[in-house]
């Protein structure tokens, strides 16, 4: 059964005395629970427009977005607020995605307390204590500023910051894209770890093939707001139908072979 | 005699937590028309080694502590302000990983573009935006007339790096120092800045260091790659015999911890631990700690590994831990 489902969506920006842009133009896609799936394409394709319509950060101009049998763009604003605690967002550059003025401490303390409001003393430093064990982080650090910490530690305090609410759709935008191959690599099993673990849901948007076809199980390629293919990843690396899918294959570069 | 043959850089920042040895020790050399790739993590040192040369460390806190750059024989490193910006964006030039920080969002690309021809080649105006428009079509931007009187902003990501690839070009230098130039972009668009660079060197016989931490960008790139660690130069070899045969642990842990190197749903191999903080001395081998695919007990400890030859061009650090 397909957890989170979009019908037709389409997310459309004015522009005076033009046509609209048609940043996301008729998706439809069904991400089915435990799955990762991904989502490529190149920058200014639609792939954050997607997410940020997804989220409810955007109102989408037509179609619909359900998630657990609930159709999200019919609620009002208070009541997106709430179900959004059911799906959080990792984004590209944790340098720009954490309050620079709050400590890991008060950040996760923060998120916590969206779901459980009461949580305080003893409870809430447990609570937090978990979380940073669950992404690999020394809670010596808890008082510790975002800027005290490399890029690799500091994405894994908005993942951590994400876990918080205890979602069930993870919404990850380029989460490894400002990272260096050694961090990425631990970020990556970091995510596919806590997918299968605590039985989320992924939504991983890269413009990395080869990142993709790692973690996803299946991936989808968007050209122009629109999805064009959408296969098993293994099955859609070694055999791309769309003639965007080859040029993007085409475009990785890849090791000369090493026999 | 090489084009530029760099020895025993030491580029230390002197802060208030001690002094970082951000390059400690660097030595390479650039044949004409060759490219030569340095790889490495953030914060090996390897942007600091193209700063110092060109004389873009900020002093204080930086300091050039030893070595020499002979660049046509003069050294980059002790001529002086005034002979370095002869060089400077004439014979060296560089370009950076984002090009929208590199260029002056309050100028057009025309005064941009045209300011190292009227600077260098004492060109009128006319001359030179004639010069400019061209160099614009060289590196495949539409309509270049119109386009050289815009602004950065209203250029995309690639467009913004072809302007800058056009403009440090345009004096025809002899080398190019390309510091993460495509980072920033998409992978098609990452594919077409690096054909450019290919073709434009290619025309023109410019030798570029190319500093990335892609290690696949620079396998499609570079004839000669460096791998730097801690301020240091680990391992370097041809392209083909650094990847066919890597030799030094750091290497071969960089290379096991790519995506595309594993079949899917296999764990990928990371390496331990953090880079070393180089502001600390650091006695042995840097690389000891997180040294996995070697043998960590047989790594020095006394004295930092010197690199030496194993033949046919490819350089190793000699630590018998990290060679095992």
């Amino acid at each position: 059964m397909s957890y989170l489902q979009l019908i037709d969506l389409k997310t459309h920006f004015p522009v005076k005395n033009s046509e609209p842009i048609r940043a996301v133009d008729g998706v439809s896609l069904d991400i089915h629970k435990g799955e990762i799936l991904g989502l490529v394409g190149e920058s200014g394709c639609g792939k954050s427009t997607l997410s940020r319509t997804v989220m409810q950060l955007i109102a989408p101009t037509g179609g619909q977005v359900i998630l657990n049998g609930e159709e999200l763009t019919s609620l009002n604003a208070a009541e997106v607020r709430w179900r959004r605690l059911d799906f959080q967002m990792i984004f590209q550059d944790p340098y720009a995605s954490l309050n620079p003025r709050m400590t890991v401490f008060s950040t996760l303390a923060e998120a916590l307390r969206t779901r459980q409001a009461h949580l305080a003393g003893g409870e809430l430093n447990q609570a937090i204590a978990d979380l940073m064990e669950r992404v690999g982080l020394d809670w010596r650090y808890i008082r510790n500023y975002p800027h005290e910490f490399s890029g690799g530690q500091r994405q894994r305090i908005a993942i951590a910051r994400a876990l918080a609410p205890q979602p069930k759709l993870i919404i990850a935008d380029e989460p490894v894209s400002a990272l260096d191959v050694s961090i990425q690599s631990q970020i990556l099993n970091l995510l596919k770890g806590l997918v299968s673990d605590l039985d989320l849901t992924m939504l991983f948007i890269s413009h990395d093939l080869s990142v993709v076809r790692y973690i996803a199980d299946r991936i989808a390629v968007m050209h122009f707001g629109k999805i064009v293919e959408l296969g098993a990843s293994e099955q859609l690396m070694e055999n791309p139908r769309h003639d965007y899918t080859k040029e993007l294959l085409a475009a990785i570069p890849r090791i000369r072979d090493t026999a | 005699m090489p084009l530029l043959e760099v020895t025993d850089l030491k580029t230390h920042f002197h802060t208030r937590n001690g002094i970082v040895r951000a390059v400690d020790g660097v030595s390479f050399s650039l044949e004409k028309g060759q490219t030569v790739g340095i790889v490495g993590e953030s914060g090996s040192g390897k942007s600091v080694t193209c700063y110092s040369m060109l004389g873009l460390v900020p002093m204080p806190p930086g300091k050039i502590e030893a070595g020499s750059a002979i660049f046509d024989s003069i050294d980059l490193l002790s001529c002086g302000e005034k002979v370095l910006r002869q060089v400077r964006g004439k014979r060296i030039s560089m370009i950076f990983q984002d090009p929208m920080t590199s260029l002056n969002p309050y100028l057009r690309i025309a005064t941009q573009i045209t300011e190292p021809l009227c600077l260098h080649m004492g060109m009128g105006k006319k001359t030179a935006l004639g010069h400019a428009i061209r160099a614009l079509g060289e590196v495949g931007i539409p309509e270049p007339e119109k386009r050289i009187q815009m602004y950065p902003h209203e250029f995309s990501g690639g467009m913004r790096q072809r302007v800058m690839i056009a403009m440090a070009l345009i004096t025809k230098p002899e080398i190019l120092i390309a510091d993460e130039p495509t980072t920033a972009l998409d992978v098609t668009v990452q594919k077409q800045i690096l054909d450019l660079i290919k073709d434009r060197q290619q025309e023109l016989g410019t030798a570029v260091i190319f500093i990335t931490h892609d290690l696949a960008v620079i396998s499609e790139v570079c004839d000669e790659i460096n791998v730097m660690y801690a301020g240091r130069i680990v391992e370097r070899a041809g392209a083909n015999e650094l990847f066919s045969n890597p030799r030094h642990a750091y290497t071969r842990a960089l290379l096991k911890s790519i995506p595309a190197m594993h079949a899917k749903g296999e764990q990928l191999y990371t390496i331990p631990g953090l880079p070393p903080d180089v502001s600390q001395p650091i006695n042995g081998c840097a690389f000891h700690p997180r040294n996995e695919l070697g043998e960590r007990s047989k790594c020095l400890t006394d004295k930092r590994p010197k690199l030496k030859d194993t033949g046919a061009g490819h350089w190793v650090q000699d630590c018998p831990g990290c060679l095992a």
